[in-house]
């Protein structure tokens, strides 16, 4: 492994290539607090400064548009490109994660992928989809911490030859509330500073935990699927759903269904198939957690 | 002459529990079939067929009273022509 200074002088000259799940990230960026962000989120990870073949070529770059007099901004760049509006240079950091999850859900074909957290256990994976401001990923930083394997707070990645799951354990993006609610519940987090202001509000980067990065192409058979939902003064309440619906709730979560069509539609019946589906409302995040403890593993996932 | 429909093409389609899920390779929509409408689907997907020949078949399907049946049938049809999964077609 590299040492910080090393990783630090990599993104800043010619680029570090990042390995994550199974991706290679070539990433470059001169900006200070952006390098600072990077290397604390992804100290640990396999980390060269070439490699002969990169999946993704990302940048971080100062705006150079007329706005940087006002305010200065930055560009995401993919491939040479600027895919997406800058924002302002303070939000560099989190623009690297979702400009990342950006080009890995539009163009990483080879996944059917689904806009969900994962997290994995003896093997098993419990897929959590849901829609923004859910507490889908507080409720997976929380499980992660809780004996619970990341594979990732953001994309489900199913192997489309296998149905397996792939890993993808990255920085886990925590909003407003919950920034404070994971500092209490994980005493010792990794979290990088605040961002404000962004469009989700105030953001920060929790480190994925080094067993999940360790085990990064370690994957795991669906066996669950809990839409989350956390509402204010709920008690913890798990619910059987029926599979129809969370087959559509899965489809209607995908990035690239259509791209594999009948192909993909068979692959999430079959997932939806194995899996025991389930809603979950909660406040209380051990509660979530100790509701997450007590899953049974279905036998239809044991025996795929 | 009546109106009659047919499937305008074929719906990838599976069982799960009881339920019917069903992908659309035309628009991409993955579309979770209501009794009534996997009825009239099963139907069209062999043959045009006109509304009595499909409120029969559902009936049948469902165990029900066949002109008791035949709104609920009328309105699926529409809902499916809206949606482009059947059409009308000219005997």
């Amino acid at each position: 492994m590299p040492t910080r200074a090393e990783f630090a002088s990599w993104l800043a000259g010619a680029g570090a290539f990042i390995r994550t799940g199974p991706f290679i990230i070539h990433a470059r960026t001169p900006i200070a607090h952006a390098i600072e962000g990077i290397t604390t989120l992804y100290d640990g990870y396999p980390v060269t400064p070439a490699e002969p073949f990169a999946d993704f070529h990302v940048a971080l770059a100062a705006s150079g548009g007329l706005r940087r007099f006002v305010r200065r901004q930055v560009d995401f760049e993919f491939d040479g490109e600027k895919p997406y509006r800058p924002l302002p240079l303070d939000q560099a950091l989190p623009m690297f994660e979702w400009g990342l999850n950006a080009v890995i859900g539009g163009t990483a074909h080879q996944f059917l992928i689904v806009h969900a957290a994962v997290v994995a256990r003896d093997g098993f994976a419990a897929i959590l989809p849901a829609q923004s401001g859910s507490g889908k990923s507080t409720l997976c930083a929380a499980l992660v911490n809780r004996g619970w394997r990341l594979l990732s707070d953001e994309l489900t990645l199913f192997s489309v030859e296998t149905g397996a799951i792939h890993p993808l354990a990255r920085p886990m993006n925590l909003k407003n509330e919950s920034i404070e609610v994971i500092r209490n519940f994980v005493p010792g987090a990794v979290l990088s500073r605040p961002t404000h202001d962004t469009v989700k509000g105030t953001v920060a980067l929790l480190k994925a935990p080094a067993e999940s990065v360790a085990r990064a192409q370690e994957t795991a058979r669906p066996a669950w699927i809990v839409s989350p939902l956390w509402q204010r003064g709920a008690l913890c309440e798990l619910t059987p759903k029926s599979r129809a619906d969370t087959m559509i709730e899965l489809g209607q979560n995908a990035f690239n269904y259509s791209v594999h069509g009948r192909r993909g539609f068979h692959l999430l019946a079959d997932a939806v198939e194995r899996c025991a589906c389930f809603d979950l409302r909660y406040s209380v995040l051990d509660e979530a957690v100790t509701a997450f403890a007590a899953l049974e593993i279905p036998a239809a996932a044991r025996a795929a | 002459m009546g109106t009659s429909w047919r499937a305008a093409f074929p719906l990838e389609r599976r069982e799960l529990d009881g339920e019917t899920v069903a992908y659309c390779d035309a628009t991409g929509d993955t579309l979770k079939l209501a009794p009534i409408a996997r009825a009239v689907l099963d139907v069209l997907s062999r043959a045009p067929a006109d509304l009595q020949a499909l409120s029969a078949a559902a009936a049948e399907a469902l165990a029900a009273d066949e002109e008791a049946i035949e709104p609920a049938v009328a309105d699926t049809v529409e809902d499916l022509e809206s949606l482009g999964i059947v059409e009308r077609v000219s005997l």
